[in-house]
């Protein structure tokens, strides 16, 4: 129970760390989506539900904050969860280098045109396009957006294991003396 | 965990968040949304000032030979501003005697809304800053949003009950009716051009323009009051065929760098 709270914890704060703070840094850490790194991370360690509950409140802080209506930024960080799950048990079934990146920027590139669609739906009924904006610069965002969450992922897996392999050696380089306290 | 619990947990989540959903379209969770959004401004607002400050911080060795540049270029405008200064008091001096003379009394005018700058919206592509005042404040949509000494930066987009998110000028999807302090007062659009710059479009190709003239608010916007600065034209484009040209207009202000900013009402 703990440990769900703390993860919960985790996503919410990670989640205004990206609005407040990456916002404001220049490209690429403005491009990273902690949500979207969050859930490709759970998918390729197999921890879905960490994945499911990133997409739950990241999306509710996202839309909080956000030009869309209510539920597009949740729905569209579901979709991607679900999508990407799919990619990754059915078609890029390994966790080779670039088979992380191409999960990682997959999350990205599904969130985004989910978003377009229902920006397209917003559109159809009359509202304010919000992300549908055809100049080069604005077509490009996405395309960046998804090579700095590819980026990310790989940069967090690689520090993640070069501290564990530091700890484990740490740790058997003492046990033997530990044990021999006693 | 088992696979089969693990699956029904994701379903529970996901279960949640079209619970949410729906209990927002039904109004249940509004006033728990605004307590969550005030509750968090404040931790935003000191991370997003962090954010800006290592901004500075990464940007500073690259910045010292434009702001070199910036600082003789803004020593020769400062030069000019003072005899404008001067010119322009003497009006004032003028114009209130002529307002004593008329009994012209001003009306009375609300305070304006200082608002501060939360965070720029997560949206790739978009050009647009979150403000911590909203419906609350009387904050509304299409209101004019502007930065030191009344330089129009943007308009508010959307309007919660404690924030709202402005759409800055530079957004491609932005749009304000402009018009050139020149004797004819030539009218066009403000445009965003690809989050970069400023464009003014739809000038008549008779009318006479030129680099260095002031663009104001035209006033033709119910919401946005006549007079508020934009910028200063850069570049003037003329294309053969068209009907209208094309003026590049610089603002004053650092959009990036946008720390308060103030909504005055109508």
């Amino acid at each position: 129970m703990w440990k769900f709270l703390l993860h919960a914890a985790l996503a919410v704060v990670g989640t205004i760390v990206q609005i407040s703070f990456l916002s404001q840094l220049p490209f690429p850490f403005s491009a990273i989506s902690l949500p979207i790194v969050a859930i490709a991370y759970g998918i390729v360690r197999d921890r879905p539900v960490i994945s499911a509950g990133w997409a739950l409140l990241g999306g509710l802080l996202l839309d909080l904050h956000g030009l869309l209506g209510f539920g597009s930024e949740m729905l569209a960080l579901f979709v991607a969860f679900f999508a990407t799950r799919f990619l990754f048990q059915r078609v890029v079934t390994n966790t080779g280098t670039p088979a992380l990146f191409l999960i990682a920027a997959a999350a990205a590139t599904i969130r985004w045109f989910t978003l377009a669609a229902l920006d397209g739906v917003n559109v159809l009924f009359g509202g304010v396009p919000v992300l549908i904006d055809l100049s080069a610069t604005a077509l490009l965002a996405p395309v960046r957006q998804s090579l700095v969450a590819g980026g990310a992922l790989l940069a967090y897996i690689g520090v993640g294991s070069l501290l564990s392999r530091r700890f484990q050696k740490t740790f058997l380089s003492h046990a033997p003396h530990a044990f021999s306290r006693h | 965990m088992t696979p089969v619990a693990r699956s029904r947990l994701i379903i529970l989540i996901a279960a949640a968040g079209g619970l949410l959903f729906f209990l927002h379209l039904l109004g249940v969770t509004t006033n728990a949304e605004a307590w969550m959004l005030k509750k968090i401004a404040g931790q935003e607002a000191k991370l997003a000032e962090a954010g800006r400050s290592l901004r500075a911080t990464m940007s500073a060795p690259f910045r010292i030979n434009a702001v070199l540049q910036e600082n003789d270029a803004l020593r020769s405008e400062n030069a000019a501003l003072s005899v404008e200064v001067a010119r322009l008091t003497t009006v004032q001096e003028e114009n209130a005697e002529l307002e004593k003379l008329l009994g012209y009394t001003k009306k009375l005018k609300k305070t304006p809304v200082i608002a501060r700058v939360l965070a720029r919206t997560p949206e790739a592509g978009t050009h647009t800053i979150l403000l911590d005042r909203g419906t609350d404040d009387g904050i509304a949509p299409d209101m004019p949003v502007v930065a030191s000494d009344g330089v129009l930066i943007g308009k508010i987009f959307k309007a919660e009950r404690t924030t709202s998110i402005a759409l800055l000028l530079t957004d491609t999807r932005s749009r304000v009716g402009a018009s050139v302090q020149n004797s004819a007062r030539t009218q066009g659009v403000i445009q965003g051009k690809r989050g970069l710059s400023l464009e003014m479009r739809l000038i008549p190709q008779n009318e006479e323009i030129t680099t260095g003239d002031m663009i104001i608010t035209s006033g033709i916007e119910p919401m946005t009051p006549r007079g508020l600065l934009i910028g200063r034209i850069t570049a003037v484009e003329t294309q053969e065929k068209s009907p209208f040209k094309t003026a590049t207009i610089t603002t004053p202000i650092a959009l990036d760098r946008l720390d308060v900013v103030a909504i005055p009402f109508p």
